[in-house]
């Protein structure tokens, strides 16, 4: 009796356990795992490769070349004009320069590195300038147009095709440049993106441009990224202002040598010197 | 600005004003302030090496004409590109003897940009790497 019992007691036991670990072994995932599993994988540090927007090499010579948007002919006679009498001169003030924002398109060609932040309600867009761009992936409707202003990074909404991130992005401000040519658009612009994974170390980015006002028919430029190698890979943000030794003054771009250092104080009386960072000007 | 024109001009000729190659990053800022058509050499020692945003500079003290030593300001890339191309901000120490390539400042100032910088055991500081990726 005693060995019956106890073999009813296992079987007991073992009825109810044997769901709950069956349960544990396949536990159905929530909601939100299940929209995060759903999501490519695109994790890692990504850098911009040769580019139509931004270019790669040495501005003293590649600031002779220029992107051949398909600008209606007063737009490109304004931007060949641009060319001729600032880029090429060497003149032109890239607003980055002075800690403006990337701006898109531009978060979108890189001179450093970027990252895609890939959640269920929203993809950010990490620069490493420092920039960050959100692309609404929630279902969300563009906002009412009494609710939009022009912005740097514009408003981006995107949803899955598969694997494929499509994103369009309006509201974007005019005049914000393109690439260091000083490329820009009218503020009717609409981006459309098409953002893949296309192998293990390749992203890449279509992007169609429709611009009522600039253009004369849409422009369609692919961006490639490429996944950086180490094991660790570092990232950083570039402040414009922490060491700023290249100050504009009067429009033109100043370099501060040796002699001119001297001449960059603390705010504060010299005992309250440790209160002002390193490099920071007097006001 | 102190002006080192002599000093310049020879290093010109020295190098017979090389066309420069394309660096692999690029500043943001203009560069119209630097001669990229030119390229001289200096020696001297490093005073600083800032490891900074939005660029990097290398202050180098380099004897002068006039005996007491000019202190040169040498603009390289954000410390992020740097990194990426194996130069630590332990890559130079202050009293380092060094020989710097660089593209003079147009205006003759005791500036520039980093071409690359040999050190005393020979190795070479440059864009180009070594490093990963």
């Amino acid at each position: 009796m005693t060995g019956l019992r106890g073999c009813g007691f296992v079987l007991v036991v073992a009825a109810m356990v044997l769901p709950w670990a069956s349960r544990a072994a396949d536990a159905p995932l929530s909601d939100q795992a299940k929209a995060f599993a759903a999501l490519p994988d695109w994790s890692g540090v990504w850098m911009g490769t040769g580019t139509l927007f931004e270019r790669p090499g040495n501005p003293n010579t590649d600031r002779m070349l220029r992107d051949n948007p398909p600008y209606k002919p007063a737009w490109e006679a304004a931007y060949s004009k641009f060319l001729g009498d600032v880029v090429r001169p060497g003149k032109y003030l890239d607003p980055l320069t002075v800690g403006y924002p990337t701006g898109m398109l531009r978060t979108m060609a890189p001179a450093r590195g970027i990252q895609f932040v890939v959640r269920p309600e929203m993809v950010w867009v990490i620069h490493e300038r420092p920039d960050l761009r959100y692309i609404y992936t929630d279902g969300r409707p563009f906002p009412p147009k009494d609710e939009l202003w022009p912005t740097f990074e514009g408003y981006s909404i995107g949803h899955w095709e598969d694997d494929t991130l499509v994103v369009e992005t309006i509201s974007m401000m005019g005049g914000v440049p393109l690439d260091r040519t000083g490329l820009i658009l009218s503020d009717q612009a609409k981006a459309t993106e098409r953002i893949r994974k296309i192998d293990a170390r390749t992203i890449t980015d279509e992007i169609t441009i429709e611009d009522p006002v600039a253009f004369t028919r849409p422009w369609t430029i692919t961006r490639r990224y490429t996944k950086r190698n180490e094991q660790y890979p570092r990232v950083e943000s570039v402040s414009s202002l922490e060491n700023q030794r290249n100050p504009v003054v009067g429009g033109t771009t100043q370099i501060l040598l040796a002699d001119d250092l001297a001449d960059v104080n603390s705010p504060y009386t010299d005992d309250l010197r440790p209160f002002a960072l390193p490099k920071m000007p007097a006001p | 600005m102190v002006k080192l024109n002599v000093l310049l001009a020879l290093g010109c000729a020295a190098l017979g004003c090389a066309t420069f190659a394309a660096s692999p990053t690029a500043a943001h800022h203009t560069a119209s302030m630097f001669a990229a058509d030119k390229e001289i050499v200096l020696s001297g020692t490093v005073k600083q090496f800032q490891y900074t945003n939005p660029h990097s500079w290398i202050q180098v003290l380099v004897p002068g004409d006039a005996g007491a030593p000019v202190e040169w300001s040498i603009e390289t890339q954000a410390p992020v590109v740097l990194l990426r191309a194996g130069i630590k901000p332990t890559s130079l120490q202050p009293g380092d003897k060094v020989t710097i390539k660089l593209h003079p400042l147009k205006d003759g100032g005791a500036g520039g940009e980093m071409v690359e910088v040999t050190k005393e055991d020979g190795s070479i500081i440059s864009l180009r790497g070594p490093g990963p990726n």
